[in-house]
C-alpha cells in the first residue's frame, strides 16, 4: 500500500482535519498522480456534512483534482511518468450497465 | 475497485486509480484554473453542447458562481449572445468581465418585463429555492430550460407558464468521460480556465463557510503544496 495524507472528516458534523490513510497499490491498469490542485465544489460540503444521505467516513472530499502521473502500470496505454492528469467526479463506475455505456 | 473500499477524494498529496478515469491535461493553461474544470466545467459544457447552443442563440445563465461564470464563458466561446440573471445587481461588472453581453437584475421588475419570451435557452445553476415560473416567461417559444443546480426542496412551478409556448424542462448531470476530455480539449485551444482563488489546504474550513455565503470568485482552489 502507498501511504496519503489529506484533509477528512470523521463523521457529518466534524471539520476537516488532517488525515494519514493509504492509497492502493498501483495495479496494471492503474496510474498514481502527485495531486498539485483539487477544487472546493459547493457539493463537497453536501456530502461532507451527509446533506444528500449516505456519506462513509472517514471520507476525504475533492472531485476537481490535477496533478502529475509519478508511476504507470505495465498495461497502461495513455500516460507516461510526468503527464499532467485530470480527475472528476467518475472514479471506478463498472463500464457494464447503461449510464457507463451511454458515456 | 475491491467494493468495499471507499474511494478517498482530491484533498490530499496522492491517488492511484485505473487509468480509463483520468483525462489527459494540457501544458498549455494554468493548472490551478484547470481543476474546477473537472466538475464546474463539465457540467456546464455538457448541457450547452448537447444542446448545441452557439450562434444565433439567446442564452440566460441564472446565478453567478462557480457554474454560472463557466456557462458563461463556454456560451460566449460557442458564438451564443449571453445575458447573465441574478437578484444581485452589483454583480454586473464582474458579468461583463467574464464576457457576457448583458445583465438583468432579476428584482427589478422593468427589466424582467423588458426579457419576457426573449430567451432561446436558460442555464440554471441556482442550488437555493427559486421562482422556476418567473424564468419560464423568459423563455420564447420551444425556450429549454436546463437545470444543474440542485435545491433542497422539489421544484414547484406552474404547469401553464411551461405549456404555453412548448417550453422545454430538462436538467443535466454532470458528463461523460469522453465528453471531459473533449471539454479539457476545448479549454486548451480556446486558453478557458475558470477564475480562483487558491487556498492553503489549513483554510478549508474557512472556504466552506465562504462558499455558503457565497463569497468567492469563482471557485476555491487547494494548493497541495500546502498539505
Amino acid at each position: 500500500m502507498i501511504a496519503a495524507k489529506a484533509y477528512a472528516v470523521q463523521s457529518a458534523t466534524d471539520k476537516l482535519g488532517e488525515w494519514s490513510f493509504e492509497r492502493r497499490e498501483v495495479g496494471p491498469s492503474d496510474v498514481q498522480i502527485e495531486i498539485l490542485y483539487c477544487g472546493v465544489c459547493h457539493s463537497d460540503i453536501h456530502q461532507a456534512r451527509n446533506e444528500w444521505g449516505g456519506s462513509k467516513y472517514p471520507m476525504v472530499p475533492g472531485h476537481e483534482i490535477v496533478g502529475r502521473i509519478t508511476k504507470v502500470g505495465a498495461d497502461v496505454t495513455k500516460f507516461k511518468e510526468g503527464d499532467l492528469a485530470g480527475i472528476g467526479c467518475l472514479v471506478d463506475s463498472c463500464h457494464e450497465c447503461v449510464n457507463c455505456k451511454n458515456g | 475497485m475491491d467494493k468495499v473500499t471507499p474511494t478517498y477524494g482530491g484533498y490530499s498529496n496522492r491517488i492511484v486509480t485505473t487509468e480509463s478515469f483520468v483525462c489527459k491535461v494540457s501544458e498549455k493553461l494554468s493548472l490551478e484554473g484547470v481543476a474546477p474544470l473537472l466538475c464546474a466545467g463539465i457540467t456546464t459544457y455538457s448541457p450547452l453542447r448537447k444542446w448545441k447552443v452557439g450562434k444565433g442563440h439567446k442564452l440566460a445563465v441564472l446565478g453567478l458562481g462557480g457554474l454560472g461564470h463557466m456557462a458563461v464563458k463556454f456560451a460566449v466561446a460557442f458564438g451564443a449572445e449571453v445575458t447573465v440573471l441574478s437578484t444581485s445587481a452589483n454583480k454586473e461588472d464582474d458579468a461583463r468581465k467574464l464576457g457576457a453581453h448583458n445583465f438583468v437584475n432579476t428584482k427589478d421588475a422593468e427589466q424582467l418585463k423588458k426579457y419576457a419570451g426573449y430567451f432561446d435557452f436558460i442555464i440554471d445553476t441556482v442550488s437555493a429555492e427559486h421562482d422556476y415560473t418567473m424564468y419560464f416567461r423568459l423563455l420564447g417559444i420551444n425556450g429549454v430550460h436546463i437545470c444543474v443546480g440542485l435545491p433542497p426542496t422539489p421544484i414547484q412551478f406552474s404547469g401553464f407558464a411551461l405549456m404555453g409556448g412548448n417550453r422545454v424542462l430538462t436538467a443535466s448531470s454532470i458528463g461523460g468521460l469522453p465528453e471531459t476530455q473533449e471539454m479539457l480539449d476545448f479549454c486548451a485551444e480556446h486558453g478557458i480556465v475558470s477564475d480562483v482563488e487558491v487556498i492553503d489546504m489549513a483554510y478549508i474550513n474557512d472556504a466552506y463557510d465562504r462558499i455558503l455565503k457565497s463569497d468567492v470568485k469563482y471557485r476555491f482552489v487547494i494548493d497541495m503544496a500546502t498539505l
